[in-house]
């Protein structure tokens, strides 16, 4: 993502508009399957995500990354969508194995390879994490959002961000790795 | 004295995660199996988390079309908008000539019965 193709979409070029949507597309809308585990909702808050960033490029700076700023806006479109539909909580198993369907099927998985855990294991395991737990690790350990930014994003204190990045790791550590040695008390 | 294994597990997803390690958490993590194999998960883990950014889902292709299309979109909704703004005085008072025809109107039928 270069500085002229975003100045570009700036000035309003709408080829410019089109290959920022390729490049960062299914990242964003990744990020919003992940915290709200549902493909309609997700896509859905991508959509309001990409128009909220096309009105809000104008006052774009440039004094943070791109994606980054995109990655803000995504998860604070997802985050506010998440709230308002707590009405209708649907199953957390059946929605992530959903989920998970969708990723492994058209997954880029050749960088995560590299690393032990499958990326479907994590996804498995990220499904069923407390929600409140999930979007702390998913926008800290994923997507590298600073402590501050999730604090701002959760409406919560940085306190609270911190507390609750730390015992989401601890509870996937635990359901990732149930041999993990016990902790003398 | 040294940490106890429950104190440095705490701290071990910020060790590897922020680099949070104070010499005491070092030392044990030297001496102390089970913690070492509780650090090797945590560094595998969050690892593993940071490669997901890579892993992406497959997006519905009228999605992808419909963000495309977004520029298009509200460029049309804001013509209609500012023109809605630079004529607000022609649409005003053409809607208040309708509402008074219409008061009018209705007033004249409510007059008719008294009359005849």
């Amino acid at each position: 993502m270069t500085p002229e193709l975003v100045e570009a979409c700036k000035a309003g070029d709408e080829a410019a508009w089109t290959q920022l949507v390729e490049a960062t597309h299914r990242e964003v809308y990744t990020l919003c399957l992940r915290i709200l585990r549902d493909p309609d909702d997700a896509a859905e808050a991508t959509q309001d995500a990409y128009l909220k960033a096309w009105r809000a490029l104008k006052g774009f700076r440039g004094d943070a990354m791109f994606t980054t700023w995109l990655y803000r806006v995504a998860a604070n479109t997802a985050i506010s969508k998440h709230r308002s539909r707590k009405r209708r909580r649907t199953h957390e198993t059946g929605v992530g194995d959903e989920v998970l369907s969708q990723i492994a099927g058209g997954g880029s998985t050749e960088s995560a390879a590299s690393s032990r855990l499958e990326v479907q294991d994590l996804e498995r395991a990220l499904a069923v994490l407390p929600d409140h737990y999930r979007s702390a690790v998913v926008l800290r350990d994923v997507y590298g959002l600073s402590i501050d930014e999730i604090a701002t994003q959760l409406k919560i204190s940085q306190t609270a961000a911190k507390v609750r990045i730390h015992r989401g790791r601890k509870k996937l550590k635990e359901m990732l790795y149930p041999d993990s040695p016990r902790e003398e008390v | 004295m040294d940490m106890s294994c429950a104190a440095v597990r705490e701290i071990l997803p910020a060790y590897v995660r922020e680099g949070d390690g104070s010499l005491s958490v070092r030392r044990h993590l030297s001496r102390c199996t089970d913690c070492r194999t509780d650090l090797t998960h945590y560094e595998e883990m969050l690892a593993s988390l940071s490669a997901m950014e890579a892993a992406t889902a497959q997006v519905p292709l009228a999605l992808r079309t419909s963000l495309v299309n977004i520029p298009t979109r509200s460029g049309r909704l804001e013509s209609v908008r500012s023109h809605v703004t630079q004529n607000r005085k022609a649409y005003v008072s053409g809607a208040a000539v309708l509402v008074a025809g219409a008061v009018g109107a209705v007033a004249w039928k409510a007059r008719k019965p008294a009359t005849a």
